[in-house]
């Protein structure tokens, strides 16, 4: 072996990493050679000065000081639990945020209802905010009609709150949980106010129409007819003198009419006076073969159309028309019902 | 300390044991706390570095599966802390340096203008001179030199635990350890003097 090649093992040599083979020739070598040895021995001394070098102990409380910034490293939250799992301090400041947040959507969406004529007959609770200034309650309201009993506007009542009205109300809901849930502040939005003034006018004008049945006493009439969405406003107005019907006739023709226009007929109702009322929803395009067969079994007396506001979210193919079959003549004199289509 | 394995400190660790960690940090301080002292040739470096260490270690403890010793993954985690402060350090002390042979007219000399380690009391006792010299010689190394021949000749770590620390096979452990010795050496050369250098 060649010097370099000596000196390349040499520090395998000094680790004791060379087999017996290995170690003999190299010994055989630095036994001879004046050059190598001295090598062997500057790198020899050289790791063992750094072997030598004295070990040092840590800063006195090193483990404290690292297990310190340990601790407060593992209470430290995540961003995960920082978003999403509060301490429960913050829970009922989540809580309250939420309910504001929620309440004051609620406000605005109500006030900015778009409303059209201002025209307030009688509107239900002057709790709901309204952009139009606030008719009395049903009671106190100035009656067109004075031989409309207070009794009616028992039906005009509003219907039960949504559950989230509830809990910023301290008004209970009356009618069943399943009727609350689909009602959903009907009742108290303004637009059903202004709805069912608009519905109440002509009807306070032909003396005794009313409106159709609330939510809770839907389910008792309904028998095969659909179940109604929602308290909304009608499109039409049709009021009727029945051709010698008797109301069960009446009913089940006003079914069948329905269902041969394509529409849907929701429970009727019969206010005091005996007159019967009927809403439901049309296809548009059929109204007049709608009309033309009504005209067999009543005669139409008036015919009043009122615009819905465009919030309604009812399909624009549709109509909704509220149909009142009167037990008697209107008076003669009384104001005419809104102009007709 | 108990012989309880690392292994079983660290699972208690990533169960949310915290204080667990502290058994690993009494184990393990004191031979990351020397490598790095030696490293980067000052002792306040050295605790901050090796807090650094540790806090790291904690922080990505569930990241180890015991696929490796404990140790290793310290000492890995060490080089990765120190390495930019090593070269840091070693900027630092060039400019230093020149700003001192700027200052003076006598030609400075090279080992000298290199760090060194604070005073210790253990050190007190050895002698000041040899060990000065060789720290100066290991801070004037390249960093992998001077890391190899630190983990090998003074922490005394097999060749196999070097090669996972420095992430190097074994063959290049061993050259590259011998390279660096040479290195040193001719560092040391001009002070040679076999006679103080023997230990």
């Amino acid at each position: 072996m060649t010097c370099d090649q000596i000196q390349e093992q040499l520090s395998q040599y000094l680790d004791n990493q060379l087999d017996d083979l290995q170690r003999r020739e190299i010994e055989a070598h630095l036994a001879i050679c004046p050059h190598c040895l001295p090598e062997a021995k500057f790198l020899s001394d050289t790791m063992k000065a750094v072997a030598g070098l004295p070990e040092v102990e840590p800063p006195a409380g090193f483990s404290q000081r690292v297990m310190t910034r340990v601790r407060a490293e593992a209470e430290k939250p995540t961003l995960w639990s920082r978003l999403f799992q509060p301490l429960p301090i913050k829970l009922p400041l989540h809580a309250t945020a939420l309910l504001l947040v929620v309440g004051l959507a609620v406000y605005l969406y109500r006030a900015n209802e778009p409303v059209e004529t201002p025209f307030v007959g009688s509107i239900p609770s002057a709790s709901a905010p309204s952009p139009v200034p606030a008719a009395p309650p049903p009671q106190e309201a100035p009656q067109a009609s004075s031989e409309q009993p207070q009794e009616k506007h028992s039906a005009l009542a509003p219907p039960p709150a949504a559950p989230m009205r509830e809990r910023f109300s301290e008004n209970k809901p009356t009618a069943p949980e399943t009727d609350r849930l689909d009602s959903s502040d009907q009742g108290n939005r303004p637009e059903e106010m202004m709805a069912k003034s608009k519905v109440e006018a002509p009807a306070s004008d032909l003396t005794a129409a009313k409106f159709p049945p609330t939510r809770a006493e839907a389910p008792r009439a309904a028998g095969a007819m659909a179940k109604k969405e929602a308290l909304t406003p009608a499109d039409l107005l049709l009021t009727l003198i029945p051709k010698t019907e008797t109301p069960e006739a009446l009913s089940t023709k006003v079914k069948e009419i329905v269902a041969r226009s394509g529409g849907t007929l929701y429970p009727s109702e019969k206010d005091d006076q005996g007159n019967t009322h009927f809403q439901l929803d049309l296809p548009k395009s059929e109204y007049n073969r709608f009309k033309g067969e009504l005209a067999q079994i009543g005669e139409v007396v008036s015919e009043s159309q009122i615009s819905s506001p465009p919030s309604t979210g009812k399909p624009t193919s549709s109509m909704r028309v509220e149909l009142t079959f009167l037990l008697e003549k209107p008076k003669e004199g009384a104001p005419a019902p809104p102009p007709s289509r | 300390m108990d012989g309880t394995p690392d292994w079983e400190w660290v699972q208690q660790v990533q169960r949310g044991e915290t204080d667990a960690f502290e058994i690993l940090i009494q184990r393990h301080q004191k031979p990351i706390f020397n490598l790095l002292y030696r490293w980067l040739g000052d002792r306040e470096e050295a605790s901050d570095a090796a807090q650094e260490v540790f806090l790291a270690a904690y922080r990505a403890i569930r990241e180890f599966r015991g696929d490796a010793l404990f140790s290793t993954w310290l000492y890995r985690i060490a080089v990765n802390q120190a390495m930019n402060r090593r070269k840091r350090l070693a900027l630092d002390q060039a400019r230093r340096a020149e700003q001192r042979r700027v200052d003076s007219d006598e030609l400075p000399d090279p080992l000298a203008a290199l760090p060194h380690p604070g005073p210790d009391p253990a050190q007190e006792a050895e002698q000041k001179e040899t060990v000065a010299r060789i720290q100066q010689g290991l801070n004037s190394l390249k960093e992998e030199d001077a890391l190899i021949i630190l983990l090998h000749d003074f922490q005394e770590l097999p060749y196999e635990e070097i090669g996972r620390i420095m992430k190097l096979p074994l063959g290049t452990v061993k050259s590259r350890l011998h390279r660096a010795r040479l290195a040193l050496k001719a560092k040391l050369a001009p002070h040679y003097d076999s006679s103080r250098m023997e230990r």
